[in-house]
């Protein structure tokens, strides 16, 4: 037989293996992928945050140093105003100067209501940092480099306007949103830092300084974590400034944006995770409110760093294992498919084609057993298997030739066996021998003497098989021999026992026999026995069973036995029932012999009938009470009926 | 076939734990009784009293049994049979050269007494 690959015994041991691993390797790939995607979430959280704060405060840093200028400047102009010495010309120096230190800054100015300074517009119309109304207005500013002073118009800054009310109302310091200053034609993006000036709780005038937006910017432009990151800082109106001049808005969800925006005007720290349009992959954004002074318009760093990104290096750590984990699989699957192709399928194909040669017939296959493992086992229990199965060969054959030579011996035993009773006037006979085994060690015969006698001998060698049958041959050949000798039946008995007495006493057996001469003229029976069962004599006048017994031992027990000869006279209609021992020791299930009371109830009922069927029906009787078809022992049954 | 076998005072009494000795379990009780003979056991007794059907070839198991002590000179006797046996011991004319008491008891005492008398006399 040939076993396909998929169903060899190798593929399933490989695969039960291999899925064991596999899954063992799925659920390790697992963990770690999970614990490991955990813990660079944290760790970019935690740079995130720390990152964000830092710039943050960088950032404020930048701011409040402004605001500080812008509150340095209010503070000596609002000096000058309650000493009584304020002056536009010292004042202008003063503006200046502070310009020229503080290089980041684009521009200070100040704004003061009409003849609020020095009580003297009329007096400067159209001097430098003064209107056309006279009105203090001066606007230092570094334009490329040179320090100028010019005049502060409403109309170069659309929204200062607004800004100044919104500081001359509130009477607190302002950070504006980012807006255009066109005063030198080409419009920068700048923002404002604003203090009111007030002496004696009445607002006066406000001093202003301007950061280019510019410089906000450079700060987070840099801040690009994980790459594609990026950083930008928004108002507190939401104006967006950023290294990246295509983010106006990163969040394309209008919830989200004015939680965002919420966080940033109520100065909020929030972190979230949100999807980005713009980076096309989940981010984690962090807003890190800034505070200035006391401008209550908080703005916020946002942060926004790119899950993919963070993730990454997760991806990769999963990647290498899988790639370690299909290598290690691989390695184990050969490992385990030659190991198998080693210790189980040589071994096992080997066996098989053993089997298979045994199964053939070819039992003188030589069977190595190299191991002594189970494979060894087999082929040891194989190597056993073939030489029993010989063994038992050689007893079938020697059992065929054994069966073959029993039935020579039974066709040889039936033919020894009367084929049918003599005729003899005056008698009739019927007889018949039922061995129980192939061959038996009964027998039965007739010896003519005349037309008118007959003798009849009935015998039952101890045991049955081929070696009774073999006693009962010899006994037979000697009985013949000595009829024709003498004619006592006494005399008989004599020659025979002393014939078989060696070999009956070397081979332990015995024979009982009964010998009965039958004289029709003068209806005389004279007979004598060896230990036989003594056969049943059926008076048919007095319906009455008499046995027939005489003195004489079984043969082959003593070498001389002296048997005695006795004589009867029948009548018509008599009956004489010879048997063995057979018949009366049949037992039936319930362990209960035939007996001898039994037999004469049997032969009292059948007085009427002729030998032939009075047999028949006898062996149907006992097959009945047997319950079977084949005795245990041989029976024999002889009937004479006195005519 | 059950046999108990009892060893006392020079002789040995084999009693069979058996109803029925036939084919199927005589060869046992022949191999048993020759055995004992080869072994020098010379007075033997052969208690039958649990037997109630014995056929051919248990009489050939104590033929056998008598054939063998005959050789070693020693004695077999049989005690206690049943009516069915004995009847059998009878009718083969067995009895004649078997020594058979009706009980052990008297089997055994016979050996004591030396005796050659036997109580049932064909």
């Amino acid at each position: 037989m040939i076993t396909d690959a998929f169903n060899s015994l190798r593929t399933k041991i490989v695969v039960a293996v291999v899925s064991v691993v596999v899954l063992g390797f799925i659920a390790t790939i697992y963990t770690i992928s999970h614990k490991a995607t955990d813990m660079q979430k944290t760790l970019a959280l935690q740079y995130a945050e720390a990152s964000a704060k830092e710039n943050a405060d960088g950032i404020s840093d930048t701011l409040q140093g402004a605001l500080t200028v812008s509150r340095t400047v209010a503070d000596a102009l609002e000096g000058m105003k309650i000493q009584g010495v304020a002056n536009r010309d010292v004042a202008n120096a003063v503006l200046r100067r502070i310009l020229e230190k503080k290089m980041r800054l684009l521009g200070i100015w100040a704004v003061w209501e009409p003849n609020a300074f020095d009580g003297r517009d009329r007096e400067y119309i159209r001097a430098p940092g003064s209107d056309a109304t006279g009105r203090y207005l001066p606007y230092w500013s570094r334009r490329g480099g040179r320090i100028s002073l010019e005049l502060l118009r409403g109309i170069d800054r659309p929204g200062l306007e607004q800004y100044y009310f919104a500081v001359r109302r509130s009477g607190k310091e302002l950070l504006t949103e980012p807006y255009f200053d066109r005063s030198t034609g080409k419009p920068v993006r700048i923002i404002s830092l604003i203090v009111p000036i007030r002496v004696s709780n009445r607002f006066i005038g406000a001093a202003g300084v301007d950061l280019p937006v510019s410089l906000l910017q450079d700060k987070v432009t840099g801040l690009k974590p994980y790459g594609s990151g990026y950083t930008t800082l928004i108002s507190n109106a939401g104006q967006r400034i950023s290294g990246n001049a295509t983010i106006r808005s990163d969040q394309d969800d209008l919830q989200l944006r004015q939680k965002e925006q919420q966080a940033v005007k109520d100065g909020q720290l929030l972190s979230e995770y949100a999807y980005n349009p713009v980076l096309g992959t989940n981010t984690y954004r962090i807003f890190v409110p800034i505070q200035v002074g006391h401008t209550g318009t908080p703005w916020a760093l946002a942060m926004t760093v790119p899950m993919n990104r963070v993730l990454a290096g997760v991806d990769t750590l999963r990647n290498l294992t899988l790639l370690i984990g299909f290598i290690s699989i691989t390695f184990l699957l050969v490992i385990i498919a030659i190991v198998l192709n080693e210790i189980v399928n040589k071994p096992l194909r080997t066996a098989m084609d053993i089997a298979r040669r045994l199964a053939d017939g070819n039992l003188n296959t030589r069977i190595e057993v190299k191991s002594r493992d189970e494979m060894g086992q087999l082929l040891l229990s194989m190597r056993e298997m073939a030489e029993k199965i010989t063994q038992m060969k050689r007893v079938e054959t020697d059992l065929t030739v054994t069966y073959t030579q029993i039935a020579i011996a039974r066709r040889i035993q039936e033919s020894l066996f009367p084929a049918e009773p003599p005729k003899v006037q005056g008698v009739v006979l019927a007889g018949r021998c039922v061995p129980a085994a192939q061959v038996g060690g009964d027998y039965f015969d007739y010896f003519q003497r005349s037309e008118n006698s007959v003798d009849i001998f009935i015998s039952d060698v101890s045991g049955h098989g081929i070696g009774s049958a073999l006693l009962m041959a010899e006994a037979r050949s000697i009985l013949k021999a000595s009829a024709y000798l003498t004619n006592s039946a006494s005399e008989i008995f004599s020659r025979l026992n002393a014939s078989l007495y060696d070999d009956l006493d070397h081979a332990e057996q015995f024979i009982t026999m009964f010998y009965a001469k039958y004289d029709a003229r003068s209806r005389a029976l004279a007979y004598a026995s060896a230990g036989h069962n003594p056969p049943m004599l059926l008076r048919a006048a007095a319906h009455q069973c008499f046995p027939l017994d005489a003195e004489g031992m079984i043969l082959g027990i003593k070498r001389e036995i002296h048997f005695e000869e006795k004589q009867v006279r029948l009548e018509k209609g008599d009956i004489v029932f010879f048997y063995t021992d057979g018949v009366v020791e049949a037992v039936n299930p319930a362990g209960e012999q035939y007996g001898t009371m039994r037999l004469q109830e049997f032969l009292q009922q059948h007085t009427e009938t002729c030998p032939a069927q009075m047999l028949e029906a006898s062996l149907a009787e006992l097959r009945q009470f047997c319950q079977c078809e084949t005795f245990s022992d041989d029976v024999t049954i002889v009937i004479m009926k006195v005519d | 076939m059950k046999i108990r076998l009892e060893e006392s005072d020079g002789y040995t009494i084999m009693q069979i734990l058996e109803s029925r000795v036939d084919a199927s379990n005589s060869a046992t009780l022949k191999s048993s009784l020759t055995g004992l003979f080869t072994e020098g056991a010379r007075k033997v007794i052969v208690d039958l009293s649990q037997v109630v059907f014995l056929d051919s070839s248990g009489l050939g198991a104590l033929i056998s049994g008598l054939k063998h002590a005959a050789i070693s000179e020693s004695v077999l006797k049989l005690a206690g049979p049943q009516p069915p046996v004995r009847q059998l011991l009878e009718l083969t004319r067995l009895s004649q050269v078997f020594d058979i008491y009706p009980n052990l008891d008297q089997a055994i005492a016979s050996f004591a007494a030396n005796s050659q008398e036997r109580p049932y006399v064909a």
